[in-house]
């Protein structure tokens, strides 16, 4: 699989994330007051889950409508939700454009954009494409430097007037821009033709579909046991649905539920409240045959004594049990610690593409946070963790913290732009991070800040 | 001697502890017993001076032993851990830095290179190593190659010396 780096989250008019632009890197320990925005942050993927993966005919009923969710109730206003991500060296940007006034949900645009290549927009049933004409031309230019055969410039050259142009195609209303361009690489109308070989082992091919005309960079993968070339867009939006679909959210777990036996079927995934930790548990260890190391090894770390086993009980639904020093411990005797740490390690196991996970202290001593955050940060893993616990904060370079701050009922996010120079005033003042962050006015200042 | 222990993570906190059991049971160390231990990235933040003033005068010392990443990081790392380290403890503390991170007592170990990578890197293509199972890697710590060719292990070696 390709793997995609989120880089950048744009939010406009959710909540009161009236226009952010926010530096996504590996680890990001979210950090701000009561209702400065940091949960909206959040939601906003959450609710790019609720119209991406669960397809939610009307994705703003949790919220009671959508003017709850606009920015300032301003109902005229559309949300807009931009991800920007590095595949391969590739910038691609995908935006999605949504409204729910007049009680109706409805997408108004999408974009895809191949930074540098070409741009994919869908705006009602049409799908327009324009290519980044400063690539063609440089191709064309210097066909050497980009391996181009004699054959492969003549090609570029002579559909150059028709690269060079948007394109419109109709599809469906209701077909989003991600799917579509799925469909059209699976459907088999897609006509390859290799014209030249990058060096950086990138082909370019030519592909045409009755007047839509694209020239897009290929990239090899690995698929089982074979290689295969596919177009940079349609890698890109597999990654990005991809992406969603594999999204982990825990907001926020709710230990009572986890509690309670579950229905027995294979779940591979965790829910956002974390209920179903049992039977996604049984379902890695009927497939592991044992508790996995990357389970078993940090939570025996936290509970020296402890063992962890799913267990089917009478009525033919899934538990877990502890048992610590060989003493059974049924749901209703068991820490909430342990549901929270198994759940916490589970989901890091799963190596999820984006975890986010909202006020990750809950139910955790500081030691055992600092074993979790360390077991995120050495995962595969991107993570965005909310919280207000300077015991997190401190154990984060602060390269990766993201400073959230009410400005006029606008959130703001922030990153700290001179992490050295921080570290030196901190440790004049003789004050930790946290203790700047909470009782000064560390970040408030704009040398600072 | 009873010892506490500053790591880079909680991994190698117990991988350290697991070490000092290898070597006592070869006899290449006396009676060592630790107390605990802390992780702490070098953040240069003055968490470590809580942590040591925390730890100071509840054993008979303290050992420091954080990465470098390279070691043309290894002065300044040393600086930054030093500037940490409270002029009024009474407790002695020793500071030992890795050329790279840790695993590299693994690598030399088993004869791995890690020549275009980190030792965690080679580990990871070679074995299908995973940061949560470092502790258990003390069973299989070559400590003669280690004490012929790895200098911080020398230190580690030394810093358990009373």
């Amino acid at each position: 699989m390709v793997k995609a780096f989120l880089k950048k989250v744009f939010i406009k008019n959710f909540k009161s994330l009236h226009d952010c632009e926010i530096d996504i890197g590996k680890l990001n320990v979210v950090v701000g007051a009561n209702a400065s925005g940091k949960s909206n942050l959040v939601e906003a993927f959450r609710l790019l889950k609720k119209i991406y993966v669960e397809k939610d005919g009307f994705p703003f009923l949790e919220w009671w409508g959508y003017n709850n969710v606009v920015w300032q109730r301003k109902e005229e206003l559309p949300i807009i939700i931009g991800l920007l991500f590095d595949i391969e060296g590739y910038e691609v940007y995908f935006e999605t454009n949504f409204t729910g006034t007049g009680g109706r949900f409805h997408i108004l645009r999408e974009v895809l954009d191949i930074r540098g290549y070409v741009k994919f927009e869908k705006k009602g049933d049409g799908i327009a494409t324009k290519h980044d004409m400063t690539f063609i031309d440089a191709v064309i230019e210097k066909p050497q430097e980009y391996n181009v055969s004699a054959e492969g410039k003549m090609i570029i050259n002579k559909q150059k007037s028709n690269l060079n142009k948007e394109v419109k195609i109709g599809w469906g209303l209701d077909a989003r821009l991600l799917d579509i361009i799925q469909e059209i690489e699976e459907s088999g109308i897609v006509d390859y033709f290799d014209i030249w070989e990058k060096k950086s082992a990138i082909k370019i091919y030519y592909e045409k579909i009755e007047d839509w005309e694209i020239l897009v960079p290929v990239i090899h993968r690995k698929k089982d046991d074979y290689q295969e070339d596919i177009s940079i867009h349609s890698v890109a939006s597999e990654i990005i649905l991809f992406t969603l679909n594999k999204l982990l959210i825990f907001y926020p777990l709710n230990i009572r539920l986890m509690k309670i036996p579950q229905a027995l079927r294979r779940e591979e995934s965790l829910k956002e409240d974390g209920s179903n930790i049992a039977s996604v548990y049984h379902t890695i260890y009927l497939k592991e045959g044992k508790i996995p190391e990357q389970i078993y090894n940090p939570l025996t770390m936290v509970f020296p004594k402890i063992d962890v086993r799913p267990h089917i009980t009478d009525d033919g639904r899934v538990m877990i049990k502890f048992l610590e020093d060989g003493l059974e411990l049924l749901p209703p005797n068991t820490s909430d610690g342990f549901y929270k740490i198994l759940t916490l390690l589970t989901a890091i196991y799963l190596k999820p593409p984006l975890l986010i996970i909202d006020e990750i202290e809950n139910s955790l001593h500081p030691s055992t946070l600092e074993l979790i955050l360390d077991t995120i940060g050495l995962g595969d893993t991107q993570a965005i963790i909310t919280t207000h616990s300077p015991v997190v904060v401190d154990m984060t370079d602060l390269s990766n913290i993201i400073l959230v701050d009410k400005e006029h009922g606008e959130s703001k996010f922030k990153r700290i732009k001179d992490p050295e120079k921080i570290k030196e005033f901190l440790i004049k003042k003789g004050i930790t991070f946290s203790e700047g962050w909470i009782y000064g006015d560390l970040f408030k200042t704009e040398q600072q800040a | 001697m009873n010892i506490k222990i500053i790591s880079e993570d909680d991994y190698g906190g117990l991988f350290l502890k697991n070490v000092i059991m290898q070597l006592k049971n070869k006899n290449l160390v006396g009676n060592i017993s630790v107390k605990g231990s802390k992780p702490m990235r070098p953040l240069c933040n003055l968490k470590l001076d809580r942590i040591l003033k925390s730890f100071d005068n509840s054993c008979d010392k303290i050992i420091i032993i954080l990465d470098s990443d390279g070691p043309q990081n290894l002065e300044k790392r040393q600086a930054n851990i030093k500037c940490h380290v409270p002029d009024t403890l009474k407790t002695p503390v020793e500071i030992i830095l890795t050329d790279y991170e840790i695993e590299e007592w693994i690598c030399i170990s088993k004869n791995l290179k890690w020549k275009y990578s980190k030792p965690s890197d080679e580990l990871k293509i070679k074995e299908g190593y995973i940061k949560s199972s470092l502790p258990k890697y003390a069973v299989e710590l070559d400590f003669d190659k280690l004490q012929r060719n790895c200098k911080s292990f020398m230190a580690f070696l030394y810093a358990l010396t009373p």
